[in-house]
């Protein structure tokens, strides 16, 4: 059952990767030329999220961080989609297991960007309703997801257990690197709470979506030592393209 | 410049497309309308009268040309509301306004003032010109018309009004002088006869001397005022014959067929509308770029990281992603792909037998996600 799951499962990357290695001079088929087209976007996409979680590690160690945290000021400022390229783009390029944790109990939205069924997850394992093998799913070779299951209102309740609990221990010593699709700070009651479980945080801004008196306040109510980075998100130029670079 | 406050003019520019061309386009029409007049003029020989050189007090300027004495008279003429109503009474405003009420008076008299101007004419110093300008054609040749009739009587009238305030005056003065010579001669006739030996011419003696020089004063001022009641008495004697015409029309006016625009004024409008809706949409657009708070560039980060004194090393940002479309999985929903991180999974390399992934799946029991179940 598993190998057959995992061959099916792994049969979009391996068609993109055959077509890389196909000789550009012979026309490949419709079908492979959009996969190559898919498989060159999926890098370029996976780059921005490389330099996130590379700019992030200090300069003075080798050791990388275990645990980054993924917030935002409000909801609908895309903290679900950098967590999910954070984590890509590390599982992609590192040997470690690499598991995102959806932390957002009330708003879960990792199952739906990467395809997964939304439970069990970590409410059923925080109720001891399922073991945490069978709410942490592999979707790639280095990139294991633990959705957030179904919260039935408990969130607040859930996230306190999350944080007071041993899953974060578990994982550590199981040598995985961590990367949490936390709630946002403004708009949960818990939001702050939950960055507690991070290492290292990342603020997730959307631009021309986000007020500044909305990050301001975020970023006042968190720990200042652990967010390490600003990520603006959705940045377009608002200028056309003919007056970009006169201005 | 501003880059947020270009972007937010660029965003919508076709909104703001809709005063620039609206705001001149209605001011153009406005002043288009509003500009349409007719003008005619009618050139007019002014000659000097005789009594201008006199010194009975008349307005005849004698060190003007006598084309701007005509076109000052003229227009003092026109500035008297009495006149002007006279004027209007000649034309088609009589019907267009009630002459017998003071409202229409007022109407007729700002109206004709308003379209008649005099000017001396260029390279002529004895003739000045009419112009008359008005919206309507025929008005403006009818109001011309009339002024040129009404004008030399009506001016004559009020000159003969003057010479005979003058006259009376005169009269009065030349008979206080009349008497006063009298005086003066029965005094010195009596002082002679008192003595005899005296006679005018002969000895010196300072009473006969003051009342003989007296004498002198009073027939000077008698002879004066003889001379300017005669001037005067020609003058209205001349006006009452109808002699007196100064003005001769040269060149009548005509019936002006082309309107006649003025385009400075047009463009000046139309342009001054321009600037009111680029000021317009300065303003509102650099409103709405102070009210504006939110977050659009990695500039706008730092600052606010700066203000709130935080040390974040990383600022980092993602582009806008094409949004993937949603891959239905068996028709649930729940377990659709969606979203623009999609063409990622494509990158991830299969699930395979690596030892540290195999050390992880035992040490959590993980299994592996069947994404196609």
């Amino acid at each position: 059952m598993k190998s057959s799951v995992a061959a099916s499962k792994g049969s979009a990357a391996r068609s993109a990767q055959l077509a890389v290695g196909r000789s550009t001079s012979v026309r490949p088929a419709p079908g492979k030329e959009r996969g190559i087209v898919a498989y060159r976007r999926g890098e370029t996409i996976l780059e921005h999220f490389r330099r996130i979680y590379l700019s992030m590690q200090p300069l003075d160690t080798q050791d990388l961080i275990s645990a980054i945290g993924v917030t935002s000021a409000s909801e609908g400022e895309g903290r679900t989609t950098v967590a999910v390229g954070i984590a890509a783009a590390m599982a992609a390029d590192l040997d470690a297991p690499v598991v995102l944790v959806e932390a957002d109990l009330s708003h879960p939205g990792v199952h739906r960007v990467l395809g997964i069924a939304p439970e069990p997850g970590i409410c059923e394992y925080l109720r001891n309703e399922c073991e945490l093998a069978t709410a942490l799913r592999q979707v790639s070779d280095h990139l294991f997801v633990l959705p957030a299951g179904n919260a039935r209102g408990q969130a607040s309740r859930l996230i306190r257990q999350l944080t007071a609990g041993d899953l974060r221990q578990r994982l550590d010593a199981s040598g995985a690197l961590l990367v949490f699709d936390l709630p946002p700070i403004l708009t949960s009651s818990y939001g702050v709470l939950a960055t507690t479980i991070a290492d290292s945080i990342t603020f997730v801004v959307r631009a021309g979506q986000t007020r500044d008196y909305q990050m301001k306040e975020a970023l006042t109510r968190m720990d200042e030592n652990a967010v390490r980075s600003v990520v603006l998100n959705a940045t377009d130029s608002q200028l056309p393209r003919w007056l970009r670079g006169r201005v | 410049m501003n880059t947020k406050f270009l972007a937010k003019l660029l965003k919508r520019w076709y909104l703001f497309i809709i005063p620039v061309l609206l705001l001149p386009s209605a001011a153009a029409f406005y002043e288009s309308g509003k500009t349409t007049f007719y003008k005619t003029s009618g050139r007019i020989f002014v000659a000097k009268p005789s009594y201008a050189s006199g010194t009975n007090g008349t307005s005849w300027n004698q060190y003007v040309s006598s084309g701007q004495n005509g076109a000052n008279l003229l227009n003092e003429m026109v500035s008297f509301r009495q006149f002007s109503v006279k004027v209007a009474g000649d034309t088609g405003l009589a019907r267009s306004y009630d002459l017998n009420s003071r409202a229409g008076q007022d109407a007729a008299y700002a109206r004709v003032a308003g379209d008649v101007a005099a000017v001396p004419s260029r390279g002529a110093a004895d003739s000045m010109s009419l112009i008359v300008t008005d919206h309507d054609p025929q008005m403006a040749l009818q109001i011309a018309n009339a002024v040129l009739k009404e004008f030399s009587p009506y001016l004559g009238q009020q000159e003969l009004a003057d010479d005979q305030k003058v006259e009376a005056f005169d009269q009065q003065e030349l008979d206080t002088y009349k008497s006063a010579l009298t005086q003066d001669d029965a005094q010195i006739t009596q002082y002679l006869n008192q003595h005899p030996d005296l006679k005018i011419g002969g000895l010196t003696d300072p009473t006969l001397d003051q009342l003989v020089q007296q004498q002198t004063l009073d027939k000077a001022q008698v002879t004066k005022y003889s001379e300017q009641l005669n001037s005067i008495r020609y003058n209205e004697s001349a006006i009452t014959t109808g002699t007196a015409n100064l003005f001769t029309v040269i060149d009548p006016p005509q019936l002006p067929l082309t309107p006649s625009h003025t385009y400075k004024k047009l463009i000046e409008y139309t342009g001054g509308a321009f600037a009111l809706a680029l000021a317009l949409i300065a303003l509102i657009v650099g409103a709405q770029t102070l009210l504006d708070r939110k977050v659009y560039e990695t500039r706008d980060v730092r600052n606010i990281i700066e203000d709130l004194e935080l040390d974040i090393p990383v600022i980092e940002s993602v582009p806008v992603l094409p949004e993937g479309k949603t891959v239905s999985k068996n028709g649930r929903d729940q377990s659709a792909l969606s979203g623009a991180i999609m063409p990622v999974l494509m990158v991830l390399p299969p699930i395979s037998d690596e030892q540290t992934i195999q050390d992880f799946r035992q040490a959590t029991g993980v299994l592996v996600e069947d994404r196609d179940a």
